[in-house]
């Protein structure tokens, strides 16, 4: 029998003390400046950021040596109140109001609405990229379409100006920068990094970084990942000489929906949490981040599992579903499974009929070959 | 409404303060670690719709700060360990911080829970310490983990099933800080 019950726990836990920061608020202020004021002198400038009018108006005056109160962030809004999340009907609050659009968008509409490639032609070839959400919290990968190359290095030292076509801020683009050195037969890249890229202090997106390129050398089987800088071996007062990758990182696929862009967002899982734990994480949105469920909150479902097949059966058809939720449910449930190893998803009793577009719930649909395709210098039939 | 770094300071910065420290349990890790909370917030907050409260979005954000400093710890324990050849021994580096002044003076049953907290996961601590020590709702918890409320419930009530066992064995002298 035990010595302690809920309640006594409980009790205990509500009387750990209060930990409190006894620095002043100057010096929390100070600290905080001087550490802005090294990013500003490693040559990162702060942008007057100018006011916004979707509801809120934003105003950030960053001023080059800011003291005490003078640095000031500041946001407004129309509403004096708290904001909070609200839960709304709609299961996944109008995460699709319309056909993602890129400019070089294939002219399939079933690939325009679609947030994945199956296969690509003998003539193409995938290379893996990934940015960062505004937030700078999570990774989307992105997966270029280009003609095959030849040279898989020369491919990757474009990706640069891929990323360009997405018209993106640099700031989610992490490798920006950064050109590659790759050894597919070793399974190693070397990334040679600019001199000023690593600063002295944390960077807010340093934890990111090995999330990013996971996304985009592990499809290559490329394990090893050195870095350089100039001619040092090592970063300069960085973590960073030789990572090893993880392989078979575990995911669930989300939508990320901010503005015009929507992309399947990774969000990654521990190994020790199960394709069920993942599966349930897609019924759930994080409107702070832009992320939103890509499964009806309430839907109920059953997992089976058997060998490389994963089975979903939902114990109520959906109803009053869009076309373009459907796929992403379809695509977001598929992308999860490949992360756990899956070949291929069944879909019971998912909705009225068998046919979503390309994908036939008749049969088991194979997992997609890559999550985000964007298309460059091709003309896909 | 104008949100300043004053008011950030004033509103929200001892509770962020003491979740990170209950996450890291160091007080110098706990204020590098804050700073790059601040860092994101400036970074963040021309992109902050208000969805959330700003307290909730600033836990979040708190959360994840602390989320990656472990993994990044994970990475170069990883190193460490590949590195040395630990033979017989293969014991985990334990951490060896000595109790902070504000848990000294408590009574051994709460210096007690205190360590236990070591042997739950990384969701079940962040949902012990909001519940409890900060005294959030299931829902206000729900909302700074991403959780939905029963997840919150059942992390809830696994991690206080870690914490008594923990307690038990820590009475008994059997402490062990190895995750059980």
């Amino acid at each position: 029998m035990s010595d302690y019950n809920d309640k006594q726990l409980k009790k205990q836990l509500q009387q750990l003390p209060k930990i409190t920061d006894n620095r002043s608020k100057a010096v929390v202020y100070r600290q905080l400046s001087e550490s802005l004021q090294r990013k500003q002198a490693a040559g990162k400038r702060m942008r007057l950021i100018p006011i916004l009018a979707v509801g809120f108006v934003l105003i950030i005056g960053f001023f080059s040596i800011p003291i005490f109160y003078s640095f000031d962030f500041f946001l407004t809004t129309e509403d004096s109140a708290d904001h909070k999340t609200t839960e709304k009907n709609e299961f996944y609050d109008q995460a699709i109001e319309q056909e993602t659009t890129y400019s070089n968008q294939p002219e399939s509409n079933f690939e325009k609405n679609s947030f994945v490639i199956h296969d690509t032609n003998a003539s193409e070839q995938i290379i893996y990229a990934a940015i960062a959400d505004e937030q700078l919290q999570y990774t989307i990968p992105i997966s270029f379409i280009i003609r095959k190359a030849n040279n898989l290095q020369a491919a990757y030292n474009q990706i640069d100006s891929f990323i360009k076509e997405l018209e993106i801020s640099n700031e989610r683009y992490l490798l920006h920068g950064v050109t590659y050195e790759l050894k597919q037969k070793e399974q190693k890249a070397t990334l040679k990094i600019p001199m000023d890229f690593f600063k002295k202090e944390k960077t807010v997106a340093n934890n990111l970084l090995e999330q990013h390129i996971m996304t985009m050398f592990l499809p290559y089987q490329i394990r090893t990942i050195n870095f350089k800088q100039g001619n040092q071996e090592k970063m300069d007062g960085d973590l960073y000489s030789k990572i090893t990758l993880t392989p078979n990182p575990r995911y669930s696929y989300k939508l990320y929906k901010q503005a015009t862009e929507k992309w399947l967002v990774q969000i990654p899982n521990n190994h020790h949490e199960t394709i069920k734990e993942a599966i349930q994480k897609l019924q759930v949105s994080d409107e702070k981040f832009g992320i939103k469920r890509t499964i009806p909150k309430d839907s109920e479902y059953e997992l089976t599992t058997s060998q490389d097949t994963l089975q979903i059966r939902f114990s109520k058809k959906l109803e009053n579903i869009t076309k373009v939720n459907l796929v992403l449910l379809i695509e977001s449930v598929l992308m999860t499974a490949k992360s756990y190893g899956y070949q291929q998803v069944i879909f019971q009793n998912l909705t009225t009929g068998n046919k979503i577009e390309n994908y036939n719930l008749a049969k088991p649909i194979s997992v997609p070959q890559a999550p985000n395709p964007v298309y460059i210098d091709l003309a896909r039939r | 409404m104008k949100i300043t770094f004053d008011q950030l300071y004033n509103d929200h910065h001892q509770d962020l303060y003491q979740f990170i420290f209950y996450m890291v349990k160091d007080k110098s890790l706990t204020e590098d670690l804050l700073q790059e909370v601040y860092l994101k917030v400036f970074k963040s907050l021309p992109r902050f719709r208000g969805d959330s409260s700003v307290k909730t979005w600033l836990l979040s954000i708190a959360r994840h700060v602390v989320i990656d400093y472990f993994r990044s710890q994970k990475r170069k324990r990883k190193r460490f360990v590949d590195f040395f050849d630990w033979g017989e021994k293969g014991e985990k580096l334990k951490d060896a911080q000595p109790l902070p002044d504000e848990i000294a003076e408590q009574q051994e049953e709460i210096q007690n829970l205190y360590r236990c907290l070591d042997n739950c996961t990384v969701d079940q601590k962040s949902v012990i310490i909001l519940r409890y020590i900060q005294s959030f709702s299931i829902r206000e918890t729900a909302e700074i983990l991403n959780f939905s409320e029963s997840k919150v419930k059942t992390t809830q009530h696994r991690g206080l099933k870690v914490l008594k066992m923990a307690m038990e064995k820590y009475k008994k002298g059997e402490a062990d800080y190895e995750r059980l």
